[in-house]
C-alpha cells in the first residue's frame, strides 16, 4: 500500500502545480487577436443575444433586476476576453458557462461588436430622469423639478423643501402619496401637478438620481 | 446755424422712423383693445389659498347666471393655477387673477389678455375670445430661476356661436 501512495503523492502534487502554473488568460493581445476581437458582426450577435443572453442581461444589455452586470457599451475587446473566459472556464461561472460553450470564437466577437455599440446605462446628465429634473416635459406640462426645488435640489423659498439624500424607497413613495392625491398639502396643487403626470418607471428614475446625489 | 445736408437728412428720417412706430403702436392699442388694467382690489397675497375666492377648490372656469364666464386663477411659482383651462369662445370672459407669492404677468398671445399679477392686488381682466384653439398663457414677469418655464393652457372651445 504504502508504494503506491508515494507515486500517487507525487503525481497529485504534480498535477497541481501544472494547474497552479496555469496562465490565468488564454487570450493573449496579439495584433490577431485584437483585430478578430473588433471585427464581429454585431447583427449576427444580436441574433444570438436575442436567443441566449436576453434572458438574463436585458434587452439592451442592461438588466433589470441587480443579479447581473450591465454589458452594453462595455469595452468590446473586454466583452470578448471575458466571454472567451467563461468559455474556457478561466472565469468560472457556471450560468456564463453554459451559455457560451457551445458558441464559437467568431459568435463570441459577433456577441461582443453587438453589445459594445449598445449605449450603456446612462449616468450624470444622460442619466434617466436628468431631462425631467433639469428641463421637465413641456408636452406633459412637467415642470422641471429643478425649477421649484432649486438648482441643485436644495430647496427653495419658502416652502419648497431640498431632495437630496432620501432613502430612494422612501422618495418613490412620497411621489406616489403626492400622484394619487393622499398627499396633498402642497398649496395649489404646485406638486401634486409634477407627480401627476410621471409614470412608475419615472418615479424610479428620479428616486435613484436623488439618492446619488451627494449631499453637501 | 448751418446744419450740414446729411445731418439735416438723418434728422428727418429719425423724426419720420419714431412717428411710425409710435402710429404702429397707437394703431395696435385702439385695434386690439390693449388698455390699462382699470381694476384696483387689495388681498392678502399670503393666505390666498385661505380665503373663498382664491381658495383650491374655488379655482377655474365658472359661468354666471348671464352666461358670462368667469376665471379665477393663481400665479404661484411656477405656473397659472389651475394650469388648464377650458372657456367658450364669443362668451363675456372676467379674468380675476392675484399672485401667490411675487410678481408675475400673464400675457396670452392671440388675445388682449396681458396683465401684471401684482402680490397684494386682485387683476382683473375682461375679454371675448373669438377664435377657438388652443391658447399659451405665459408669464412675462421675472418672477424666479423657473419663470422661463411658468405657463399655463387655455383651450377655447367652439360652442357654436363663432360667426359663420
Ligand atoms: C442565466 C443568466 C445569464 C445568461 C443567459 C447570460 N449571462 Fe452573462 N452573466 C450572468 C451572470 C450572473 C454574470 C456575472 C458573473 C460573475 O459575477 O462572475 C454574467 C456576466 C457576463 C459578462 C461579464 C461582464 C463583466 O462586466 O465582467 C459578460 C460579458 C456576459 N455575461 C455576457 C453574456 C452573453 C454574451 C450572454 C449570451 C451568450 C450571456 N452573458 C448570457 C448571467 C447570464
Ligand atoms: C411648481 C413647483 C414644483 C415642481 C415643478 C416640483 N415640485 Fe416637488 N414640491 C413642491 C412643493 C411646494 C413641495 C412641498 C409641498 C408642501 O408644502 O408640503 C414639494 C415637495 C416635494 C417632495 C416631498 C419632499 C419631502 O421631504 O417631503 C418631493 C419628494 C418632491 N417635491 C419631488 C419633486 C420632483 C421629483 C419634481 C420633478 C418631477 C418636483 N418635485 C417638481 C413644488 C414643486
Ligand atoms: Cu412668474
Amino acid at each position: 500500500m504504502r508504494k503506491l501512495t508515494i507515486p500517487f503523492a507525487v503525481g497529485g502534487a504534480l498535477l497541481f502545480s501544472t494547474a497552479a502554473a496555469e496562465p490565468s488568460s488564454e487570450v493573449a493581445w496579439t495584433p490577431d487577436t485584437y483585430r478578430f476581437a473588433q471585427s464581429g458582426d454585431a447583427a449576427n450577435g444580436k441574433k444570438i443575444a436575442v436567443e441566449v443572453c436576453d434572458e438574463c442581461h436585458g434587452a439592451g444589455g442592461v438588466s433589470e433586476e441587480d443579479d447581473f452586470p450591465n454589458i452594453a457599451g462595455q469595452l468590446e475587446t473586454y466583452l470578448y476576453k471575458q466571454l472567451v473566459d467563461f468559455k474556457s472556464g478561466k472565469r468560472k461561472n457556471r450560468k456564463m458557462r453554459r451559455r457560451v460553450k457551445d458558441l464559437n470564437e467568431q459568435e463570441l466577437a459577433d456577441l461582443s461588436a453587438w453589445y459594445a455599440q449598445l449605449p450603456a446605462e446612462p449616468q450624470g446628465p444622460e442619466a434617466p430622469g436628468h431631462e425631467l429634473v433639469t428641463r421637465g416635459d413641456p408636452k406633459r406640462m412637467i415642470t422641471s423639478c429643478n425649477a421649484c426645488h432649486g438648482a441643485d435640489a436644495k430647496g427653495a423659498d419658502l416652502d419648497v423643501p431640498m431632495l437630496k439624500g432620501q432613502p430612494a424607497d422612501l422618495f418613490v413613495e412620497m411621489m406616489e402619496n403626492f400622484r394619487d392625491g393622499s398627499r396633498a398639502n402642497d398649496v395649489y396643487g404646485r406638486m401634486r401637478q409634477a407627480a401627476e403626470a410621471l409614470s412608475d418607471e419615472e418615479i424610479e428614475a428620479l428616486a435613484r438620481y436623488y439618492a446619488g446625489l451627494p449631499v453637501q | 446755424m448751418h446744419i450740414n445736408r446729411y445731418e439735416k437728412t438723418w434728422i428727418y428720417v429719425t423724426g419720420v422712423l419714431t412717428a411710425v412706430m409710435v402710429g404702429v403702436l397707437t394703431f395696435y392699442a385702439i385695434a386690439n383693445n390693449i388698455h390699462p388694467p382699470s381694476n384696483v382690489e387689495t388681498i392678502d397675497s399670503a393666505s390666498l389659498h385661505l380665503t373663498a375666492e382664491f381658495a383650491e377648490e374655488n379655482l377655474g372656469v365658472k359661468t354666471n347666471a348671464d352666461g358670462s364666464v368667469t376665471v379665477t386663477l393663481v400665479g404661484a411659482r411656477y405656473g397659472f393655477y389651475p394650469r388648464r383651462i377650458e372657456v367658450p369662445a364669443n362668451t363675456p370672459l372676467k379674468f380675476r387673477m392675484a399672485s401667490f407669492d411675487v410678481l408675475h404677468g400673464v400675457h396670452v398671445p392671440g388675445t388682449n389678455v396681458a396683465t401684471m399679477v401684482v402680490p397684494g392686488y386682485v387683476s382683473e381682466v375682461n375679454t371675448v375670445i373669438p377664435t377657438p384653439g388652443e391658447y399659451t398663457l405665459f408669464c412675462n414677469e421675472y418672477c424666479g430661476l423657473g419663470h422661463d418655464q411658468m405657463w399655463s393652457r387655455m383651450v377655447v372651445v367652439d360652442n357654436g356661436s363663432a360667426p359663420q
